[in-house]
């Protein structure tokens, strides 16, 4: 299906549609739960936040660079991803806080407090932060519907909504740390360094999978609904689960807790290996077949092959030398830029075409101007 | 599309709504119609006990550093602490700072003597918004905070919490 959908067209702003001014009203009451919450520890404990917040974005950074290596299409708008990101950061964490708080007192008012202060993390918190994170996800592929066409775009997306609520966490964590140690305030920094080891496979993990699941069935308009929604649940459930794991805390000693968080690290390690492969084989599959119906020379079966991974990319440019290698690189990109706009948007692709040939009829060591390939 | 943007508000607003009105349904899990007549706190190996005044119900039993004490709607947090050396004065400083900007009363003469209980007992403060009065008591190495939460009927039981309060000693 081709849309008239330009690329310059926003696509995060999209004032036509009500579920963006929801977005908003939501966003914009999250930020107010958030800095009502916020202003004490800020004000009691200025310099902690300052250096918790710097190394927190030092934190998102890193991860943002994780989340943009395995986008390997780079084809969902970074407006949408960046929404994703504050939907997580306000909307997930600043409503699930008190959804958490008030699901600890029920536990406790039916099974006994130590019960609620023992199972609160890993019941509410699973629950309440997959659920707000998940419905992020909805909520930007609702708002940016035309640019999200694959579920690997969901996948995309939902680690950038887990990436938003998992800093704000580190954050608020540090301060409630640091608050509650007898001493100091350098109980704040402890916390956040534990937090941070073990950020490779927390919040952004678990959101990525749900979001997977989000796009697959959001997407997939050729699959059956039984069988998106199955997808979908299903994928919920194991983030959830992964997410229930980490929460819940056997006590013991400290080689019995050392232990408990390897199991958990790799088990999220390798559950989230396996789904993005396997969701990376699917997008394969949508990369070549589209490539394959490019006219003859835009991308030969060849090329195609050695787009897959950055590895073979940059095996394709090996041997090669000065100007002939970006020549080269700048093709991979041109050719990486055209598959996703195939069928979406036309005029863009013609671009891209047209940089391909361009690029393929220079003589070899001629130095492609940056205006003729942008 | 209208239904969309209902769909995803009901949704986010769902987790706090609903545990919110499932939590007020809720009775609080109350045994031990009336309070034994010692409590026994436990922090860090020592013990303190309270006496508890004749009338009062113990909510929550089983707990061994923290016991609440209900009669009518008034309620009386017991709470037992390790205690630790004085804290540096500027923790109280900005500590009280930050609480006097969230409304809370402090009682005159309250004692606090870790920063611990004051940020527990403010974060219980704000969370119950209703918070009255609070006494930090230090017994040997181990503290007592009793917190008091004002409500309608707790000026009947003034009495009572004062009484409360000054029994809490050190078990034996």
């Amino acid at each position: 299906m081709t849309t008239t959908t330009s690329e310059t067209t926003r696509p995060f702003w999209q004032p036509r549609l009500w579920v963006f001014w929801v977005y908003l009203a939501l966003t914009a009451f999250g930020f107010a739960l958030i800095v009502d919450e916020a202003t004490d520890p800020v004000l009691a404990m200025p310099g902690l936040t300052a250096l918790v917040v710097l190394a927190t974005v030092l934190l998102g950074l890193v991860i943002t660079f994780v989340v943009r290596r395995i986008d390997l299409f780079r084809a969902t708008p970074t407006p949408l991803l960046v929404a994703g990101f504050l939907w997580g950061a306000f909307v997930a964490a600043g409503i699930a806080g008190f959804a958490n708080g008030h699901i600890e007192e029920l536990l406790a008012d039916w099974y006994g407090a130590p019960f609620g202060e023992k199972w609160t993390p890993p019941i509410a918190g699973a629950s309440t932060e997959e659920w707000l994170k998940t419905l992020g996800v909805v909520t930007i592929v609702l708002i940016g519907r035309p640019f999200v066409r694959r579920p690997m775009q969901g996948f995309v997306l939902g680690a950038c909504t887990g990436l938003g609520f998992q800093l704000l966490e580190n954050i608020t964590y540090a301060w409630n740390s640091a608050l509650n140690s007898v001493d100091t305030d350098s109980a704040g920094f402890v916390t956040l360094g534990v937090r941070t080891l073990m950020a490779g496979t927390s919040h952004w993990v678990y959101s990525a999978i749900c979001g997977l699941g989000v796009g697959y069935a959001l997407t997939r308009r050729d699959r059956s609904f039984s069988r998106r929604s199955a997808v979908a649940v299903s994928l919920f459930a194991l983030s959830w689960g992964l997410h229930f794991m980490w929460n819940a805390d056997a006590p013991g000693s400290p080689a019995v807790v050392t232990a408990q968080v390897v199991v958990k690290v790799a088990a999220a390690v390798i559950v989230v290996v396996l789904v993005y492969r396997r969701a990376m084989r699917s997008e394969w599959r949508w990369f070549t077949s589209t490539a394959a119906a490019e006219r003859d020379g835009i991308i030969t079966s060849e090329e195609a092959v050695s787009l897959r991974t950055r590895r073979l990319r940059r095996k394709a440019r090996k041997g090669l030398r000065g100007e002939e290698k970006k020549r080269m690189r700048r093709l991979q990109r041109a050719q990486l830029r055209l598959v996703p706009m195939v069928g979406f948007d036309e005029a863009s692709a013609e671009k891209y075409r047209a940089q391909i040939w361009y690029l393929k009829a220079l003589p070899r060591n001629e130095v492609p101007s940056s205006a003729a390939t942008a | 599309m209208k239904i969309w943007a209902v769909v995803v508000l009901v949704l986010a607003v769902l987790p706090w709504g609903g545990a919110a009105l499932l939590d007020h349904s809720a009775s609080p899990r109350t045994e031990n119609i009336e309070a034994p007549r010692w409590l026994t706190l436990e922090a860090q190996d020592k013990k303190l006990r309270v006496e508890v005044s004749p009338g009062w119900v113990l909510v929550n039993p089983g707990e061994s550093s923290t016991a609440t004490v209900q009669r009518g709607d008034a309620t009386v947090l017991f709470e037992a602490r390790k205690a630790t050396t004085d804290e540096p004065r500027r923790h109280f400083g900005r500590i009280a700072r930050s609480f006097d900007r969230s409304g809370v009363e402090v009682a005159d003469g309250a004692e606090f003597r870790t920063r611990k209980e004051f940020a527990a007992l403010r974060g219980v403060a704000v969370a119950e918004g209703r918070l009255g009065e609070l006494v930090v008591l230090s017994k040997n190495k181990a503290v007592m905070s009793v917190l008091w939460l004002h409500t309608p009927s707790s000026d009947e039981h003034a009495a009572d919490v004062v009484r409360m309060i000054e029994s809490i000693e050190e078990a034996s």
